[in-house]
């Protein structure tokens, strides 16, 4: 792997020696593929080791694998459970609730930051309710719900749909705000007014603001969910974490642990995808951070 | 050459100072022009009782200590701004391109349009078909030397790279004036120069009405007929200069005796005016 092409020397003349220029970009981009391909090998490195020390501990009788069950037992529930269709219902029924609370909670939490963002009287009325609300630990009003709405399918989605409405309401406000007056004035300028002034300046300014809002609130939406499924739920991923622990079954414990921490990863993978797609003038930063006085010659 | 015909001088600008039978064509006017910015702690008084008439085809440029308000007078000219006294006109609007095209000192062009959506913006806000708008925006991205970079992001650009985007913007708009406040300010030395023969290229054959701020003297005299030099804080007018270099122009004049000589009694006449803003604020 530490055997690279070295760029010919510049000395050399003879016809056959290849561009230096060339060969200089060609080691700079290999030396970029070989620190991706490192990096991404110590991403798997780490929780691979810490499994196969958990696993050793097991093995070795150090830790009790009644409440730390090896990784390897904890894969065969897995198997076992989506063998038997219970793991594959259960994060159905999560993902259901989840991707309806947090769809809604999103249009509603843009759309009210938007108009918020645009209609001062509106801001003047609302923006000071939430800001207080925000802080409000949204389990906690829980309780209400169940006792307006019983023990239906509407208070878990809608505890969801509340997390994610008031971090996308704030973070699209503040992207509003955060609009640099000279670029709306040089819209303005180029006659862009009202619905062409919101549509080519001010929805593309709060875009970036508004997927901040989203990756957020990607994991705290797994965060509500999962903590409305302990205690409002007989189904879901949640129900399955909270139950096992009571029927002290620590097996399925983990794997719904694993679920969910996979349900947050993928959710915020699919919001990161997404703000490439439609951010693409997005500046990806060029150059590396380094504690090396000078960077390292290429090659 | 060009499919916009809102692009071509009209019959009237074509003489370079647009005079017809009776009297010189004005194509904006301010009369007693007077600007308050007010704060809850503080008014700043921008402009004091400022008049100035600009003919039509003509190149003026507007010379002052920094914070005189020579930007305020340029977005009050340009309808961007109310005076708090006084009267304004600017030309008839006669088609859907405005009559005013901006050259902002920074942060005018868009970070989410790549260089050539930026430079066909005036136009697509004036609903010209994206053939048409892009057509002629390359023409200008070719013209600024930028057509390689039609497809980049701003973020991609240099500093000089973006003025130029913002200038090709407002040529390519089509309007028949152009307001530019301080546009090749941030510029270094040697793109400065081109991008300066450029612009008198670029005017000598448009001949289209254009109000130039700028902090440099040399800048000022290259390229304008007039110069308008402001006093520090409130704003006045305090010279109205005309400059007797003819077009065609070329940058050789700043090496004639002429040019040295405006140049030392423009700055003689505003080293006070710079003393003043830099002592008060
Ligand atoms: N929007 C504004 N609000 C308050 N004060 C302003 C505003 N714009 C300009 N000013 C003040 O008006 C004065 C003139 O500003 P400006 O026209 O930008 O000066 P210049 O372009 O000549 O440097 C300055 O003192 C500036 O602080
Ligand atoms: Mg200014």
């Amino acid at each position: 792997m530490t055997t690279m092409s070295k760029p010919a020397p510049v000395s050399a003349r003879s016809d056959s020696t290849p561009d230096p220029m060339a060969a200089a970009l060609e080691s700079e981009r290999k030396r970029t593929r070989r620190l991706t391909r490192r990096y991404a090998l110590l991403a798997l490195a780490t929780p691979t080791v810490l499994l196969l020390v958990w696993q050793a501990l097991g093995s070795l009788g150090i830790t009790d694998t009644r409440i730390f069950p090896p990784p390897s037992d904890i894969a065969r529930y897995a198997v076992d459970m989506t063998a038997s269709g219970q793991l594959p219902e259960a994060v159905g029924i999560t993902v259901a609730r989840l991707m309806v609370g947090y769809v809604a909670g999103a249009i509603v939490g843009i759309a009210m930051g938007l108009v918020m963002g645009v209609w001062k009287p509106l801001q003047a009325a609302f923006d000071p309710l939430f800001s207080a609300l925000y802080a409000l630990p949204k389990i906690s009003i829980l309780p209400i719900l169940l006792l307006i709405f019983g023990f239906t399918e509407t208070p878990r989605v809608l505890l969801v749909m509340i997390g994610v409405f008031f971090i996308l309401q704030i973070n699209t406000l503040a992207g509003i705000r955060q609009i640099d007056p000279r670029v709306l004035e040089a819209a303005t300028a180029y006659g862009a007014t009202g619905w062409r002034l919101f549509r080519y300046v001010v929805l593309p300014a709060v875009l970036p603001s508004v997927f901040t809002g989203l990756r957020v609130s990607a994991g705290m939406a797994v965060t509500i969910i999962t903590s409305v499924e302990f205690v409002a739920a007989d189904n879901g991923v949640g129900f399955l974490i909270w139950n096992s622990w009571q029927i002290f079954q620590p097996g399925p414990m983990y794997v719904g642990m694993a679920s969910v921490a996979l349900l947050g990863a993928i959710l915020t993978a699919l919001v990161l995808g997404l703000e490439r797609i439609l951010i693409p003038w997005r500046s990806v930063s060029g150059r590396r951070f380094t504690l090396r006085r000078r960077p390292r010659p290429a090659a | 050459m060009y499919s916009l015909d809102a692009r071509k001088p009209r019959a009237d600008e074509t003489t370079s100072a647009g005079v017809g039978a009776d009297g010189p064509d004005i194509a904006y006017s301010a009369r007693d022009v007077s600007k308050v910015f007010y704060a809850p702690d503080r008014s700043v008084t921008a402009l004091d009782g400022v008049s100035l008439d600009v003919e039509a085809g003509s190149f003026t440029c507007i010379v002052g200590p920094s914070g005189c308000g020579k930007s305020t007078l340029l977005r009050i000219l340009g309808g961007l701004e109310q005076a708090t006294i006084g009267q304004v006109t600017a030309p008839e609007r006669k088609s859907a391109v405005p009559v005013s095209a901006f050259v902002f000192q920074e942060h005018g062009v868009f970070p989410w349009f790549t260089v050539l959506e930026n430079v066909a913006f005036g136009l697509r806000m004036a609903g010209f078909s994206r053939e048409e708008r892009n057509a002629t925006a390359r023409t200008w991205l070719e013209y600024v030397g930028l057509s390689e970079f039609a497809n980049s992001y701003p973020h991609q650009l240099s500093g000089g790279m973006k003025q130029r985007t913002a200038i090709a913007r407002a040529f390519a708009t089509g309007s028949p004036c152009l307001l530019m406040d301080e546009p090749l300010g941030a510029l270094d030395a040697q793109t400065r120069r081109l991008m300066q023969e450029q612009l008198i290229e670029l005017w000598e054959r448009e001949r289209k009405t254009v109000v130039l701020v700028t902090h440099a003297i040399e800048e000022a005299l290259l390229l304008g007929d007039r110069i308008i030099l402001m006093s520090a804080r409130p704003g006045q007018i305090k010279e109205d200069i005309k400059v007797p270099f003819d077009h065609p122009r070329n940058i050789d004049i700043e090496s004639t005796p002429e040019f040295a000589d405006m140049k030392h009694n423009i700055w003689e006449s505003l080293r006070d005016e710079v003393q003043k803003s830099v002592v008060f604020s």
